[in-house]
């Protein structure tokens, strides 16, 4: 190939005639004082409140507070070679983060970086961190079920697709395996789910990106991930590069779950951020906007109008309370925020009762409007007769001599508290719940010991499986319960062949 | 900082003064001229902030010190001093020449060229970038930076127009290194 010098003079010509010098034009300001990763800088008259700004060794820095002659700013990275006098610059951008499709499978930072080594997210498109909620008329109201594939909570406190249910109880109560759990069992509800960890130790992340991992769940998982160490801007930021990523997926019309683990920490991220930013601190030295901060996340999980698409983001928020203090600054905020709790109790989770869900405290406010025909049915009674025996369970513990009804109903009680435990990653499909609880309410346990209820649940279900999978089919399919006598003949067919151990 | 309210209170007032007694241009001098001396002098803020010395002495240390100045700019400086506000003359200072510029529809500008501009080249560069923000004419202040390379940099208040050789190269570094 031969190069014509003539081609190569005409191009240079062109450039020479169209040779502009541009020149660049930056809004400037001046470090005052830099520390605990807030810089104070004097100038940067016009920039916007929640304005990305570039230091000058490239670490960008987050505009928050707006005052006279100066803007506080919340350093976003490595702020040791930041100087008093150094130049910060403004982008003229809002914080955004990368979304879509790409995310899915990865484990990345609030900011979207990917931190498993996979190499670099090919995203497209990004969205603003901080965007307004949908308005009234945008929405739906909840109708479709979110199954947990927990019977207790599917049973007890029902999740509907566009709810936002708080869960929160002590340390090591078992929040985050409720979360787990659930996410485990979306593997074929077509749903998208985002892990949202913040705060917490990086070897945790790991092992719960692990165990998502195991069990096939990652192929349809995002974990956004602020670790402990990170600086505590990252940590307030996470919940919100969660949403945002969520919502991309949800305006495209699809189910979103997000689960914040935890906002307590999130919390006090931002608590560490308005001290150090001279923000006034208030009660349990909180900021004045501590309940905005949470409100403005959790009003983004929304159920969309069929013009929309109707997609939806269920929002799974935690919080952990200290010695089982629901009355705390924050679990309050976040209890009136949320469409209900389940509360998880530690003596509960020591009696050997897990999921540690207190039934009598777990409320769902719109849940049940979302629970199938059949689970509607067959779960009605259950929260009542919950009660009933937890009331009864402490009085009869004074005495042994009780009529024949109190005792019927006091065994009744243990036999649903048996039936309502459940291994840790092992989810159950809502048509098998329908099946067990079907044959607890109508007492046909109460002849089973209740050492040998678990091992009847899990015999049951294989038998269902290989002997009457119709009537599965058939909940899967209609929603509705089948025909009573159907279901006594199947459980009455399988109990002749199960032995009771002695 | 949020003292620089002070500050300018005391800049609007004598602002007003001078407008009314068709001083600006002269006072703004002269106050230029303060600022120089309290930034050169750091004694001269420990002398006036002195607990040993009365007001009177200090108010006569003034008079005599800026006795070329006009009265009025003595009387602030005398006030202020009276009023411990003595830290504050210096910001008072630039808060004043800031009003006098935006009366004056004039803009304090800093070009930073590889070598000295000539008198031609001040009255273009100030001719056009005067009209890009809005302003009448520029107060050229030239500073050479051999570290630029070539082209010149600007800057007007908080804002820097970047046209030198170091800034695009430094920009197209970063494009490539993404």
């Amino acid at each position: 190939m031969s190069i014509k010098a003539e081609e190569i003079s005409a191009l240079i010509k062109k450039q020479i005639e169209n040779y502009q010098s541009e020149i660049k034009v930056s809004d400037v300001g001046t470090v005052i004082s830099v520390g605990d990763g807030i810089a104070r800088v004097h100038g940067l008259d016009n920039a916007m409140a929640g304005e990305l700004l570039e230091f000058s060794n490239g670490t960008m820095g987050l505009a928050q507070n707006l005052e006279e002659n100066n803007v506080g700013i919340v350093i976003l990275g490595p702020f040791r070679d930041i100087q008093e006098g150094s130049e910060v610059r403004r982008t003229g951008k809002i914080m955004e983060v990368p979304v879509g499709e790409e995310l899915i499978g990865r484990v990345v930072n609030p900011l979207g970086q990917p931190l498993d080594g996979l190499g670099p997210v090919n995203t497209t498109k990004t969205r603003p961190i901080e965007s307004l909620a949908t308005g009234v008329m945008d929405r739906k109201s909840v109708h479709e079920p979110l199954q947990t594939g927990i019977k207790a909570i599917d049973a007890l406190v029902p999740i509907g697709r566009g709810q936002r249910e708080l869960i929160i109880g002590d340390r090591q109560t078992g929040k985050t395996s409720v979360a787990i759990d659930t996410i485990l069992n979306q593997a074929d509800q077509d749903m998208i789910c985002i892990y949202v960890a913040i705060g917490q130790k990086e070897s945790t992340v790991r092992g719960t990106v692990e165990t998502l991992r195991k069990n096939g769940a990652l192929d349809y998982t995002i974990v956004v991930s602020a670790s402990a160490s990170q600086p505590s801007p990252m940590l307030y930021l996470a919940p919100y590069a969660g949403v945002s990523m969520a919502e991309e997926f949800m305006f495209n019309g699809k189910h979103v779950l997000i689960v914040y683990d935890d906002l307590s920490k999130q919390a006090s991220a931002y608590r560490e951020l308005s001290l150090l930013l001279r923000r006034p601190p208030g009660r349990e030295a909180f900021p004045g906007d501590v309940f905005y901060l949470h409100s403005r996340l959790l009003e983004r999980a929304a159920k969309l109008n069929d013009t929309l698409g109707a997609g939806s983001i269920t929002a799974l928020p935690f919080v952990e309370t200290q010695a089982g203090d629901i009355s705390a600054y924050i679990p309050t905020n976040v209890i009136s925020i949320t469409d209900g709790q389940i509360f998880l109790q530690s003596d509960l989770f020591f009696s050997g009762v897990r999921p540690a869900i207190n039934a009598g405290l777990s409320v769902s406010r719109v849940g049940g409007s979302a629970q199938i025909k059949a689970m509607k049915k067959v779960a009605g009674t259950l929260r009542l007769d919950l009660a009933a025996f937890r009331e009864l369970e402490a009085f009869a513990q004074f005495g042994s001599d009780l009529d024949k009804a109190t005792k019927a109903k006091l065994d009744r009680g243990v036999r649903t508290v048996e039936v309502l435990k459940q291994d840790l990653n092992k989810p159950i499909k809502v048509e098998k719940q329908v099946m067990i609880l079907f044959a607890l309410t109508k007492g046909h346990l109460d002849d089973i010991p209740v050492a040998d209820i678990r091992r009847f649940e899990e015999e049951y279900y294989v038998f269902l499986d290989k002997n009457h999978p119709e009537l599965l089919d058939h909940i899967r399919t209609t929603k509705g319960l089948p025909e009573d006598a159907d279901i006594v003949a199947a459980i009455n067919e399988f109990k002749k062949s199960f032995v009771i151990s002695e | 900082m949020s003292d620089l309210a002070v500050a300018k209170r005391y800049a609007v007032a004598l602002f007003q003064i001078a407008k009314e007694q068709n001083l600006l241009d002269q006072i703004e001098e002269e106050l230029r001229t303060v600022k120089e001396v309290f930034s050169n002098d750091t004694d001269l803020l420990g002398f006036l902030a002195h607990p040993k010395l009365t007001s009177d002495a200090k108010r006569d240390i003034i008079s005599s010190a800026f006795s070329s100045l006009s009265t009025y700019v003595q009387n602030t400086l005398k006030l202020m001093v009276e009023r411990h506000r003595s830290d504050m003359i210096a910001p008072m200072a630039d808060e004043f020449v800031e009003l006098a510029n935006e009366e004056k529809s004039v803009a304090d500008a800093t070009v930073y060229t590889v070598r000295p501009l000539t008198e031609a080249e001040t009255e273009a560069v100030s001719t056009s970038f005067a009209k890009k923000i809005g302003k009448k004419t520029l107060r050229i202040t030239n500073i050479t930076d051999s570290n630029l390379l070539g082209g010149i940099k600007l800057q007007i208040g908080n804002r820097i127009y970047d046209g030198s050789v170091s800034g695009k190269l430094d920009r197209l570094s970063k494009q490539l290194l993404g």
